[in-house]
């Protein structure tokens, strides 16, 4: 029975160093594949400060290039530019917080409404209506010479 | 819910119990019956690095170098995954020769296994095709140029081969319709293949049994010993092995070679195919014009069909070598030659050639091509060109004169367009474009006969160089 014991643990022993050094191998490899190499983010020019009126909020779109594994990737964004009401410029990302459907600006309601789940958002981000958890997302932003810039992201 | 678990796990337990606790084998094994397990455990590295790869590979002539590149030189591990996979495939192909040979030298294929054997030479065939299918996937000179010549190989055949390559090859050259074909078949078709001839193939071996050794045919009735766990323990240990031999090689090698990216204008290139299609790469060189359907078809085919009805053929009834010469003799004719053609495959000037390197596309990957310039949103689109502006372009007039400083190509020295109306009427510019040599007799300026003008164009023409006359 003593033979048999230590052959039993010698089949056991071999095939476990196979398969944990196949497993750690793939992990490293799954996990590591699923991460884009960071990259510092740069400004990428959105629109004119001069264009952006106390009037309804303006859909602008700004795109940029990463690097997607072994891929160049042209990214679009769609942002709502507007002035809130002590004039200051705002841009809000017209993802919704809830589950991520685009919002769009309602002219006659005067509200940001997503087509997805019943979301109303005020004016100024807050949460009117529906399931969001939280205000539409503000996007930092820069004035330089007069041209508003974001962040690619 | 929790009975049928239960039952599961009898039946499991059950199954595990039959075909392996409790199962008995014939004494006197060594580690030569252990190879088919161990092929059995590299064609699982195989599936699982495969599978891996498959996660960040892209088939398509524009991508699949830059994603190999990718897992090459930004995953972690993914040198390592792509190196067991690539020097995986040689270890695959020599575990299921020496398992061939080891099947034939003990004659195993005798009655009652010939269903095994031929399970077992489909199993060989297929093996064959994810070599060739898999060659391609890096879209390197290396795979490009040995698919191109296997498929040239294939046209060879009569009636069917260029029918067959055209619908391998997705059309008469090798290209992106190739790559997802071949992409396809490596990661679909032939996979599914192989599952059921090894699943049928294990099946068989544990209705049959393993062959006692040195016993003629029909003797079966031999002392046994228990399957588990010596027999096992050998087998875990030659496949263990061959694993730790190909990892040994990928660290040695530094990875799976990668060549430089595919292209036909490829001017000293030396194809070759991996080592171990060498030995019919070498074959080729012997059938000259007509005869090379020989190498291609007949002499492979030969063997092949001889393999297939050796079961049937062979009435021999011993398994002992000493009493079977006409079989060793065949045998050791056969691997004799393989293993000169490849060895002289691999003396050829041409196979010691270094391959191109791979290349740097662009310096660092990491910089991004430069973003579209910002356009600011204007009001309005610019003015559209006057149209006799653009009569000037489609004229080509700006090839001996100038227009706002620009143009003369061709050096002729031609007036400026801006002083060709100054002073001028509306008359006299038609009568110079009628007919040049009339005002200036010397003129090399084509007539608007010459230039097929029509009479409209010829008035916006002479309207746009009395607008712009200085």
């Amino acid at each position: 029975m003593e033979r048999r014991n230590v052959l039993i643990g010698l089949i056991g022993g071999l095939s476990g160093v196979v398969l944990f050094g196949l497993g750690a191998l793939g992990a490293a490899f799954g996990i590591s594949s699923s991460r884009w190499r960071d990259r510092k983010a740069r400004w990428v020019a959105l629109c004119r400060e001069e264009e952006v009126t106390p009037g309804d909020p303006v859909a602008q779109s700004f795109s940029f290039r990463r690097l997607e594994g072994w891929y160049w990737q042209s990214v679009s964004r769609n942002v709502y530019v507007l002035r809130d009401s002590a004039g200051a410029l705002k841009i809000f990302s017209r993802r919704c917080t809830h589950l991520g459907c685009p919002v769009k600006w309602s002219t006659k309601s005067s509200t940001f409404r997503c087509p997805c789940h019943g979301a109303v958002f005020a004016r100024d981000g807050s949460v009117s209506e529906g399931p969001p958890p939280r205000p539409l997302d503000e996007i930092p932003y820069r004035v330089i010479d007069g041209i508003v810039e974001v962040e690619e992201a | 819910m929790s009975g049928h678990a239960e039952g599961g796990g009898r039946a499991f337990s059950a199954i595990l119990k039959e075909w392996v606790i409790d199962k008995k084998v014939p004494v006197g094994l060594g580690f030569s019956r252990a190879l088919g397990t161990g092929l059995l455990m590299m064609l699982m590295v195989q599936a699982a690095t495969g599978m891996l790869l498959s996660l960040c590979y892209a088939p398509t002539p524009d991508h699949a170098y830059d994603s190999v590149r990718f897992i090459d030189e930004d995953v972690v591990g993914g040198a390592w995954v792509r190196g067991l996979h690539h020097f995986g495939s040689s270890a695959v192909v020599v575990l299921v020769v020496a398992h061939m040979l080891r099947v034939f030298l003990t004659a195993a294929y005798k009655r009652p296994r010939q269903s095994l054997w031929l399970v077992g030479l489909g199993i060989f065939l297929v093996i064959l095709g994810f070599g060739f299918t898999g060659y391609l996937l890096p879209w390197d000179q290396k795979g490009y140029w040995a698919t191109d010549v296997g498929l040239s190989i294939a046209e060879t055949v009569p009636v069917v081969g260029a029918f067959s390559a055209d619908l391998l090859r997705g059309g008469p050259e090798v290209g992106a319709l190739t790559l997802t074909r071949l992409y396809a078949l490596h990661v679909i078709l032939l996979p599914a293949v192989l599952a059921a001839l090894v699943a049928i193939h294990l099946f068989l071996v544990h209705r049959l049994g393993i062959t006692p050794p040195g016993q003629p045919v029909g003797q079966e009735d031999v002392e046994r010993a228990p399957f588990f766990p010596d027999h096992v323990l050998r087998e875990v240990m030659v496949g263990v092995g061959a694993i730790a031999a190909v990892a040994v090689l990928t660290a040695v090698m530094g990875g799976a070679p990668l060549e430089a990216p595919a292209s036909r204008d490829a001017a000293g290139y030396d194809p070759r195919p991996e080592w171990y299609f060498l030995g019919l790469f070498q074959l080729l060189k012997y059938f000259e014009g007509d005869a090379l359907v020989f190498g291609t078809v007949v002499l492979p085919g030969a063997l092949f069909t001889a393999l297939v009805l050796l079961p049937f053929t062979d009435r021999n009834p011993s398994r002992r070598l000493g009493d079977r010469p006409l079989a060793l003799s065949s045998a050791v004719l056969v691997v004799g030659g393989v293993v000169v053609l490849t060895v002289l495959g691999l003396m050829d000037p041409g196979s010691k050639t270094e391959p191109p390197e791979r290349v740097l596309e662009w310096d660092d990957p990491y910089e991004p091509p430069p973003s579209p310039p910002f356009q600011a949103p204007e009001g309005l689109p610019p003015d559209p060109l006057p149209p006799g502006r653009e009569l000037v372009d489609s004229y080509e007039c700006l090839y001996c004169h100038t227009l706002e400083g620009e143009g003369d190509e061709m050096g002729a020295g031609g007036p400026a367009l801006e002083e060709a109306g100054a002073g001028r009427s509306a008359e006299w510019l038609h009568g110079l474009l009628l007919d040049p040599a009339s005002v200036h007799p010397d003129t090399e300026m084509p007539s608007a006969e010459d230039l097929e003008m029509t009479d409209s164009d010829r008035d916006l023409i002479v309207q746009y160089l009395l607008e712009i006359a200085r």
